[in-house]
This record gives C-alpha cells, structure tokens and sequence, in this order.
C-alpha cells in the first residue's frame, strides 16, 4: 500500500468502529413507569449501533427521543389522565415524570462513566476482563475450560452489548453528576483544550477557532459525521513522517530528519487494571505527556565528548514499559538497569519484552504490535479528544 | 536512552495556587496543599468554602488559564501534567472566562 493510504484505511476503520448495544429499561423504572416489570413489545428492548467514538450523553438522548418517550406515550397510565398531544421537549417529560439528567447506564452492576468514549468502556469493560480460570483442575479439563471460556469470549465479543437503561436512582457516588447536551458540548471542548496544552504548550489552536467553526465540531460531535474526524484531525495537526523509510525503529536517526512540526508532547492516559484493581472491576488512571522521540548520546572515539546528533522514536513498548517501572507496576530485572551502552540494544528489547510477556495493551478493541511509534499511534489511534486511551491489564492477576 | 514520559515528579502532596480572574475575589491565602490521590471535585469544594459561596453562586476553575478538568480527574494526573514551577495553578472566575 502506498504512503498515506495505509493510513487512510486505517483512520477509516477508528472513526466508522462500531459497537451494537441492546438496551432494556430497569425493570423498577419499568414498574413505576407502566405497572410492568418489562415493557411490552416491541418495546422490551432497544437496539443502537454507537461508534466506539460516540458518547453516552447522546446516546441517552436517543434512547429518551426514540424509545422512552413513545413508548410512555402510548403506555403510561398518564397518557390516558391528561392531555399530552399538546405537550412537546420538557413540558412533555416533566408531565411523564422523566429528568434526563437523571438518566444513567448499568453494566453486570456497574453504573458507566459518561464521559469516557464508548469504545474505551466496551474495551474496559469487555475485552479488558478475562473470565477466571479455575486452578484446581486436571490438564484435560483445564484445558476444556479454557476452549469453553476462550468460546464464550468469542460469543462475549459478538453479541450486542447488554446494557441496562435506569431512569431514577442516579449514583452520584460512583457517577459525577449527568450533564444537559449542551453543557457536555463545553466539557467536550475543555478535554480539546487540555489535551492542545500537553501537544503545543498553550491552548491557543482550540481556543483560535471562530465561532462557527466552534458549532460546526460541536454538531458533527453529536452526529459523527465525517467532517467531524477531518476537523479534529486538522486540529490536532498531522504529522508528515514517512514510516516507510524507517523499517527499523531501534537505529539511530539524525536529528537533521527530525520533523518540523513534532508536538512537544502527546497526551496519553493509561487505563491500568491490575492485582490491585481486579477484584473491584475497576482499573488506576494514569495520565502523562509523553514525548515521540529521545535523542541517543554519542561517545565520539576521539575526544570522549557526548554529543547529541542522533534521535530514535519512541514505540509503544517503549512508553508501556517506562510507565509500568516508573509506577513499580513491574520489577524491573538488575540487567536493565544498567546503562545501555554496555549492552546491545536487541539484548535489552528481548528483555523488555519478556518483562512485558504477562501484559496485554488494548488501545481501539485491538492489541496493537508494541513496536509501533508512539507518534503514529497518536496520528492515527486517538481518540476524538485527542488523548490517546491505553488499556494495560496484568494477565497474571487473573490465573 | 531517556524516559520518555515528560511528566513533573508528583509527591503524596500537592502545592497549588488560586488565582482570582475578572471580579472574582482574592483569598487572603492563595497557596494550599492537598492530597495528590484527591480529585479535582475536592478542589472545587474547598475553594467555595473558602469564598464562601452556596452552591448556586456561580464559579468556575481552569487550570493554567486554560481549561476546566472533569470533577473526577485526579489531582496526581492533573500535576503531572500541567505543574509549573512545581505548583499546579489554579485559575478561578464568577463567569465564564477562557471560553
């Protein structure tokens, strides 16, 4: 594939990702809405196929749009008391008792966090949680339980996402408060703005656009649409780096081919779930800047002086395993805390790897090749916030 | 080879700085130190407390005259980030300023 095209295809396949999500009403919300504890057909279930870019804000305001408010309509023993045909927007759902800032997801249990993309909650809660192998069995049937488990993944990842609509009961101690649309719009811009300070240093790009242009991104926010990418991609600003020309990311580049327009830093946060956060299903939050590319010391022969001439792109590996030791998340071996110099580069990649062997990265609901370049990754796998969300899960807490 | 992660070094305590914006009043103390495992929602509640402000008196808080953090973001994270000169800044207004 030529440059630019692989690229192309892939930027497609992140925007148009898809996820179909079926939803059903809480069957007490059901109760005190309809005197049913599971609403009649074709009501009982609602399906929605989100792009794992959407967020839940809008979806909610579809479900209460296309699903909840015809249904009461025509069902809630109210319709039949009072005269809703006149009533339209908020009239219409203060006379059917519906808050929408109320209005709250559940997955197996867990209220979802509204402001994180949809992709990153099905990866995180999904993909990201192994089913538990039982231990104590022989080989043959450990080894039939894990087909068995390995299957139910399968099936786990093909069929709709089951989630559970509640209309009351919001838990304002797990969720921060549910924001009206257009105030999710002013959180959405404020993530642009944070994550244009870690890139450029300041906030200017975002806060530099027009009015217009404002309401533009903040629509195609709302519909997905494909100019809505395009936008943020031009605001993100792209990166002309031909990767082609570098099919060996571990040798030394001169700095004279360092790109001009390298943001001083990419915004990443990392989603950890590990021993420690297992039990509870939940995972740590670590966010840093991290930079694209490190500048090698060069002894000269001569003189001994250290010179600077020489870059290297950092790869995913690289930014996974600087933020597990920094984090004492693993134990680095002795061998590599000695200096590089007195080791061949292959020798430590092989022992970075095996130290990495227990831990799986998702980023998008695939595992990507830890030797990609970090900067690629940013180009082509953020997120629209422009963060680039990184799952981390230490398969060891989970055997 | 060098870490590539750029962030601030973060202790248990974080040392942060209130700055008034537009008529916003000024604090008698502008400098506190807080938890790095609270979040920004702690923030926000502490600094109404010291304004003094109901919880319908409009404020709004941006860190580095920048943007405003979601209430669960976590102190650590939002150091490591956006500290300078070892101080995470806090930027404080009555209306909406930065928008």
């Amino acid at each position: 594939m030529s440059r630019g095209r692989l690229e192309q295809e892939v930027k497609r396949r992140v925007w148009e990702g898809a996820i179909s999500l079926r939803f059903t009403l809480d069957p007490t919300d059901s109760i005190a809405l309809t005197s049913t504890s599971s609403l009649p057909k074709p009501y009982n279930c609602y399906y929605i196929l989100a792009k794992r870019n959407e967020f839940l804000p809008f979806i909610l305001k579809r479900l209460k749009e296309e699903w909840i408010l015809p249904l009461l309509c025509l069902e809630s023993p109210l319709a039949t008391s009072r005269q809703l045909g006149d009533l339209s927007g908020e009239s219409l759902e203060t006379a059917l008792g519906l808050v929408f800032e109320e209005f709250w997801i559940e997955y197996n249990g867990i209220p979802l966090k509204w402001h994180h993309p949809i992709g990153l909650l099905y990866d995180l809660k999904v993909l990201a949680s192994p089913l538990p192998i039982n231990k104590n069995l022989s080989d043959l049937d450990s080894q039939l339980a894990s087909y068995v488990s390995s299957s139910k993944k399968i099936e786990e990842k093909t069929k709709p996402w089951d989630l559970i609509l509640h209309l009351k009961k919001y838990p304002s101690d797990k969720l921060i408060k549910s924001p009206s649309i257009p105030l999710f719009k002013e959180m959405f811009m404020s993530l642009l703005k944070e994550t244009d300070f870690v890139r450029n240093g300041s906030s200017r790009k975002v806060m530099d656009l027009s009015k217009s242009d404002q309401l533009s991104l903040l629509d195609g926010l709302e519909n997905s649409s494909p100019s809505f990418f395009q936008n943020i991609d031009r605001l993100r600003g792209i990166t002309e780096v031909d990767w082609a020309q570098n099919p060996n990311l571990q040798l030394p580049i001169h700095i004279s081919k360092l790109p001009p327009n390298i943001p001083r830093a990419i915004p990443i946060r990392f989603y950890i779930i590990d021993a420690s956060t297992a039990t509870d299903d939940t995972h740590s939050i670590i966010q840093i800047p991290s930079s694209v590319y490190c500048l090698l010391e060069d002894i000269s022969q001569k003189d001994q002086r250290i010179s600077l001439s020489n870059f290297k792109w950092i790869t995913l590996l690289d930014s996974i395993y600087s933020i597990l030791s920094e984090h004492k998340l693993i134990l680095p071996s002795t061998a590599l805390d000695s200096d590089s110099i007195h080791e061949e580069p292959p020798d430590k990649l092989a022992k970075i790897q095996a130290e990495l062997s227990t831990w799986k990265c998702i980023i998008h609901g695939i595992e990507p090749q830890l030797g990609t370049p970090l900067l690629w990754l940013a180009d082509n796998f953020s997120y629209t916030d422009n963060f680039l969300h990184i799952i981390l899960v230490d398969m060891k807490s989970f055997s | 080879m060098q870490s590539p992660n750029l962030s601030h070094d973060v202790s248990d305590k974080v040392v942060v700085r209130f700055r008034s914006t537009g008529s916003a009043p000024i604090l008698k103390r502008s400098i506190f130190k807080i938890s790095a495992t609270q979040k920004f929602q702690a923030l926000i509640v502490f600094l109404r407390k010291e304004l003094g402000y109901k919880p319908s008196d409009p404020l709004f808080l941006y860190v580095n005259s920048s943007f405003s953090p979601a209430p669960d973001e976590l102190i650590e994270n939002l150091a490591r980030c956006f500290c300078v000169e070892s101080q995470l800044i806090i930027n404080y207004a009555t209306t909406a300023a930065w928008g």
